[in-house]
């Protein structure tokens, strides 16, 4: 939200805080009770194919401040089940520490079902979940992509306006109100520039690269890297932090619903500039689970100022047994899931630059050629001289491409 | 040639003095023979560091031929232009500027001694009007002089001053003696010499300084034993001047926190809660007319000027039928009405404001005029602090008002008053936010025959608040809020029944609602100007009540008020899916209400009930219930109130507010300690609170009902007060032990707060004491000091945190689970008389004062944010870690 002016508000009363015989000081609260024994519950079971995982850690507690850095300590030793409404218990095994895993031949959810979760730890606490019902399956009825300029608000608070592809999911409208979260994964192909450097190294040029980004010196090394040189990759990768979450009215006329699932930039994108692929996932989910969403999406934009809004405790649905204050957080989701994938081609998209080009460090390369050295191109960093050795991309073209 | 370097040098010119080290004592040597002027200039800056700025048309013609042999510039320049229109002004070390003078035009060094030039002659115009303005003051406490008189002796014509001392005069340029005098003054003339508009202020001085010792004198408590009223407070500015204040600014607002049952959410913050209401549940009157913001500097002062009130009456409970349209308080703050006999006057001079008022009487005493005035000079204090961004800062206000009454014969009499307050601040060059109230007001008293009153009153007022952001310049915004009332009432009062008190009457509020507009700043932003759409609607409500005495030791007050409200297009309203979370997607209509129509609407009965038991001469019970309606509301999303808070009327979903409340009294007299002593018991029930979501954003959001969550609210409380009003030991001790609670319930956990259960409100602070005493040492010499202790308010903290499908969560405790340490202050105030038993006209007193005596560091506000790697460590603010010293003169006199 609008983070900016919030601050700018503080920086206003600042000046009465500034006044000489008013001070700052560092505040380190005391806690009632052991904030350290808070269970928590990451996990989720759906419709779809197992296996399901549920996560099981204690809750990192506030020391001299919070900080993501820590590492959450794992639950293990836990006993792990999965209790339906007919009566069937489903046993998670602990795979690596505080990560338990359902057997995928054995346990697969349905919708219309009621699950519960049980977890008993080693030390004879017992955690149930509220038993709900698995949502019914919410199919996408189409998937598909449309060139518009949309309006996004930057992390600084500030609206631009950008191009680009506007992803989509249809949806049949229900008889009751929907509630649907919406995940992704992305993979567009890479063409691998080193590869045509490679190609003159192959032809007998002498090619050098510079031994540092911006070293116009020469003195760099012969071909420094490998003898395979593919021409493309396909980088594959689901954002760190996503959320869409949505609520739909019930429509007795039934239309579909268009939902806006992601948008990708033409403009200093590398995305689009050849052909791309994304893979939605949509979940149907409960109200709670909505709301659960919802209050994450509003802690993530609290900016700490303490003219912000305090933001207030996101409760789980899992309770300890004959505890009445909330020793659990996070939350154990039911959803029914429903996929569909859509492949833009570089042919879709108006307006598309011919290519991308990366922005950061450029390391020189250099052609031996008869008289004089050629300046060639800048790349940066190994990865764009080989694709392959970049985080998330190979060099195997994905079987629906 | 530079002729663009002389508006640049004509600012200067005007502000920079002559400097000994300036160009004009360069020592020229060097003969010259028949040189055009300007070849010679041009030598002399190539061989002196000298540079001359002129228009090339003007030295046309002229040439010289001198030898000079060391000769100063200035002397060089004079001689040269001895005869001719043009003079040398310097500038700096190293420029002139040569200007033509125009006709008739004197320089300074042959200006008889005494005489005032007024206006530029570089400005004047001839057969053109000049206009002096100025201000007649009173040399002894700088106030205006209303009435005084302006006479020019050669035209022998003149005006009087308006208000403020105010005063405007038109005349052709020329010289003219000017005579200022009025009634108990010294006469002063000048003499002037006027070439365009400029200023003239004079002081008048009073011809002698005997004047009578001014009594102000505090009015019987509403609160007190003898009356039927219960829980509520009286102050007058006596008590309100004495009281040790903050940087010895005395307050009104501030003073009335040592009561029992008020507070705030801490130092200097803007918010008044009153029994466990919100800060946005006051109902705040200005001489009768209700203001939206009645703070200075977020909350530091209150918007009124303690110069010019007589009392402030704050009621926190059995609240009279008569007042209406808040849930938790009224605080009615009365100004000097009294048609006095004589002028009279008192002010004040701190370390952060100046305030005065003076009261005169016109129409030979059946009528009076008030006026007050305060500013503050906290920006020149805040360049004084070693700190670039806030010198580059500022922060500074001002208010003004008046009253004007008159008593027509002995049954009709006349008011009209007017408010104006402004607050101006500007942190670091990156954002200013300006927001201030003005107000009109008229009424209108009627008595026939001793058994019947009437009063009827009108005003409006206007409330803005101005935010604008320039730090980027591409996106340099305004944000402008704000609210306009209208307000008609009429009350009649008839007491020709024996043992009988009946008041009814009606009262109107019309309010245009400005719920946001954001503009660019200047034409270098980008940012697309947006507006919501103004919200109007009309208040109204009924009253009668009656006050009857059932035998001797019993009266009973019983009063009724019903209350309507009602929407007015044009107007867009969202309706939402029912049964769904309200959010922008589950939108289903917008509803148009054209312009005109009427539409929505809200009414009820309001029940008001007072009994007082007299068990005896000292002991008596008091008993009373009152419901209250509220139809507007402040949102804010903040823990304290800003001038950015937002006034939104009920409607679509924003259902009005509902307040219940009983309380109970004991009350009991020890008159040989002169003591007075109160229990009071309350408990109050509050329906359909809003409350914001975590996280939710109020500013500019046209669908605000999506970040709403309704609940409910109660409070309860026990006050015990011991007060002794007279004596050369006064002063009062009030204890207050209260809960207030809200409850936020839902179908939906989420959606609940704490589980659905109670929990404190923001400013729930069981334990609050204070004390205020005052002896008098000898009849000069008196020493107040006052302490305060209360319970730190509820804090929510993050207690852990944890990842989520990769997105890292805070673990937030329960709401407001925790608190922040206890609040403790100790003021300590010295006041000297200054006057002389000769001059009992002229009083004058110094109050030397220490705000937190023991330096204790009071957490305000704890806070969490990023740092490094952590990514929220928490924070206290200390507004004031250490003992505050403050001086302050005070005045007043009579004449």
């Amino acid at each position: 939200m609008n983070g900016g002016r919030m601050n700018r508000m503080t920086k206003i009363v600042l000046i009465l805080m500034a006044f000489p015989w008013g001070c700052i000081e560092p505040f380190e609260p005391e806690f009632s009770g052991d904030i350290s024994r808070v269970l928590v519950v990451d996990g989720e079971i759906t419709t779809g194919t197992g296996p399901y995982e549920i996560r099981l850690s204690w809750i990192r507690p506030y020391e001299s401040g919070i900080s993501y850095e820590r590492e959450a300590v794992a639950v293990e030793g836990a006993v792990v089940r999965v209790l339906d409404s007919e009566g069937n218990t489903y046993l998670f095994n602990e795979n690596l520490p505080g990560e338990y895993g359902s057997d995928s031949s054995a346990f697969r959810a349905e919708p219309g079902l009621t699950y519960q979760l049980l977890v008993d730890t080693q030390y004879g606490r017992r955690f149930e979940s509220v038993p709900e019902e698995m949502p019914r399956v919410v199919p996408i009825s189409v998937l598909y992509a449309s060139y518009e300029e949309v309006t996004l608000t930057g992390v600084d608070g500030i609206q631009r306006t950008s191009d680009g592809m506007q992803v989509y999911a249809d949806v049949n409208s229900q008889e009751g109100p929907l509630y649907l979260r919406y995940e992704y994964k992305e993979t567009y192909e890479i063409t691998n520039w080193g590869s045509f450097f490679y190609r003159l190294y192959l032809e007998g040029y002498a090619i050098y690269v510079s031994r540092q980004p911006h070293d116009s010196t020469f003195g760099g090394a012969r071909w420094p890297y490998a003898t395979d040189i593919p021409d493309f990759c396909w980088k594959t990768f689901s954002p760190p932090r996503y959320l869409n979450y949505q609520a739909v009215a019930p429509r007795s006329d039934g239309r579909t619903i268009t939902i806006p699932v992601h948008f990708i930039p033409v403009q200093n994108d590398p995305r689009l500039t050849r052909k791309y692929a994304i893979l939605v996932r949509q979940y149907a989910i409960s109200r709670q689970t909505y709301e659960f969403w919802r209050r994450v999406e509003l802690q993530g934009d609290y900016t700490g100022s303490f003219y912000d809004p305090v933001p207030s405790r996101i409760y789980s649905n899992v309770y300890e047994v004959d505890r009445e204050e909330p020793m659990a957080a996070g939350y154990f989701f039911l959803s029914s899931v429903s996929t569909e994938r859509l492949i833009i081609n570089r042919e879709d998209v108006p307006d598309i630059p011919f290519y991308y080009h990366p922005q950061c460090q450029f390391y020189d390369v250099y052609a031996d050629v008869p008289g004089d050295w050629l300046k060639l191109y800048s790349m940066n960093t190994e990865c764009c001289f080989d694709c392959r050795v970049c985080a998330d991309q190979t060099a195997e073209k994905p079987d629906y491409w | 040639m530079r002729s663009s370097a002389f508006i640049f040098l004509f600012v200067f010119l005007a502000v920079t003095p002559a400097r000994t080290q300036d160009a004009r004592n360069i020592r020229i040597s060097g003969s010259w023979l028949e040189v055009p002027l300007d070849g010679f200039l041009l030598d002399l800056e190539q061989r002196y560091p000298v540079r001359f700025y002129f228009e090339k048309e003007w030295v046309e013609g002229l040439s010289i031929t001198a030898e000079f042999t060391g000769e100063r510039l200035e002397n060089v320049l004079d001689n040269l232009f001895s005869g001719s229109r043009l003079r040398a002004v310097y500038f700096n070390s190293h420029a002139v500027a040569l200007m033509p003078a125009p006709e008739g035009f004197i320089p300074d060094d042959m200006l008889q001694g005494g005489q005032i030039r007024i206006g530029s002659p570089f400005r004047m115009e001839e057969n053109k009007p000049a206009a002096i303005t100025g201000n007649v003051l009173d040399g002894s406490n700088g106030e205006g002089i209303v009435g005084a008189n302006v006479r020019i002796r050669e035209l022998n014509r003149g005006t009087a001053s308006g208000p403020g001392g105010a005063f405007r005069l038109e005349l052709e340029p020329g010289i003219y003696t000017v005579a200022f005098s009025s009634i108990g003054y010294q006469e002063v003339e000048k003499e002037i010499l006027l070439y365009s508009d400029g200023r003239l202020d004079v002081e008048l001085f009073e011809k002698t300084m005997a004047i009578e010792q001014v009594d102000i004198i505090g009015s019987e408590n509403p609160g007190d034993f003898g009356t039927l009223q219960m829980s509520a407070s009286r102050l007058s500015l006596e008590k309100i001047n004495r009281i040790p204040a903050f940087l010895g600014e005395s307050d009104v607002v501030k003073s009335i926190l040592l009561l029992p049952g008020i507070s705030s959410m801490g130092e200097s913050a803007a918010g008044v809660y009153v029994r466990g209401g919100d800060a946005g549940q006051n109902l705040f009157l200005l001489d009768e007319v209700p203001l939206f913001n009645f703070t200075h500097m977020f909350g530091f002062f209150s918007a009124v000027n303690p110069e010019v009130v007589k009392d402030i009456t704050v009621y926190k409970g059995g609240i009279p039928a008569f007042y209406g349209g808040r849930l938790s308080s009224v605080m009615d703050v009365r100004l000097k009405d009294e048609a006095v006999e004589k002028i009279r006057g008192s002010g004040s001079l701190g370390m952060i404001t100046a305030k005065g008022a003076l009261q005169v009487p016109v129409l030979k005493h059946t009528g009076y005029f008030l006026l007050g005035a305060r500013t503050s000079y906290s920006d020149w204090f805040l360049r004084q602090i070693p700190n670039l961004e806030l010198q580059n800062s500022g922060a500074s206000f001002h208010d003004f008002n008046a009253r004007f009454g008159i008593q027509l014969n002995r049954k009709h009499s006349l008011a009209l008053s007017g408010f104006s307050g402004r607050d101006d601040f500007l942190f670091d060059k990156q954002a200013r936010q300006i927001f201030g109230s003005q107000y009109g007001n008229a009424s209108y008293d009627f008595v026939s025959n001793r058994n019947l009153s009437l009063h009827i009153n009108g005003n409006t007022g206007q409330y803005r608040s101005e935010l604008s952001e320039f730090n980027d310049t591409l996106h340099a915004s305004t944000l402008k809020t704000g609210a306009d009332h209208y307000k008609l009432s009429a009350g009649i009062t008839y007491y020709r029944v024996p043992g009988h008190d009946i008041k009814g009457g009606f009262e109107g509020i019309f309010y245009v609602f400005r719920t946001g507009e954001r503009i660019p700043y200047n034409i270098s932003s980008i940012i697309e100007s947006e507006s919501l759409q103004d919200e109007r609607c009309l208040e109204s409500a009924f009253y009668l009540s009656d006050e009857v005495r059932l035998g001797a030791s019993v009266s009973v007050s019983a009063g009724i008020r019903y209350s309507l409200f009602s929407n007015l297009g044009p107007r867009e309203e969202y309706e939402y899916y029912q049964g769904l979370p309200r959010s922008p997607e589950t939108i289903t209509d917008t509803v148009y209400h054209p312009a005109g129509k009427w539409f929505g609407g809200y009414g009820g009965l309001e029940p008001r009930l007072s009994a007082r038991f007299e068990l005896n001469k000292r002991n008596s019970l008091k008993i009373s219930y009152n419901r209250m309606k509220q139809y507007i509301h402040l949102f804010s999303n903040t823990t304290t109130v800003t001038p950015t808070d937002i006034w939104k009327p009920s409607g679509g979903s924003i259902e009005p507010q509902t307040g219940d409340q009983l309380a109970l009294g004991y009350y009991r007299l020890f008159p040989k300690l002169q003591l007075e002593t109160s229990a009071e018991v309350y408990y109050k029930y509050i329906h359909h609170l809003m409350d914001f979501r975590g996280g939710a954003e109020v500013l500019m959001n046209p669908a605000l009902e999506t970040e709403l969550l309704a609940g409910c609210g109660r409070a309860y409380g026990l006050e015990l007060y011991l007060k002794k009003a007279r004596g050369r030991l006064n002063g009062w001790i009030s204890y207050t032990y209260s809960r207030s609670e809200r409850r936020v319930s839902d179908p939906v956990q989420q959606e609940e707060i704490n589980r659905g259960q109670f929990y404190p409100a923001d400013y729930d602070k069981p334990h609050d004491l204070s004390v205020y005493l005052n002896y008098r040492l000898t009849s000069r010499l008196s020493v107040s000091a006052g302490y305060l202790l209360s319970t730190g308010r509820p804090l929510t903290l993050p207690e852990g945190s944890y990842e989520i499908d990769r997105l890292p969560v805070i673990h937030y405790s329960d709401k407001n689970q925790y608190r922040i340490p206890d609040y403790r202050r100790c003021d300590a105030g010295l006041t000297l008389d200054l006057n002389l038993k000769k001059n009992r006209k002229w009083y004058s007193s110094l109050t030397f004062s220490v705000y937190n005596l023991f330096g204790r560091k009071n957490p305000y506000s704890v806070f969490f944010r990023n740092e490094n790697n952590v990514v929220l460590k928490g924070y206290q603010v200390m507004i004031i870690n250490q003992a505050v010293p403050s001086l302050t003169y005070n005045f007043r006199f009579n004449q």
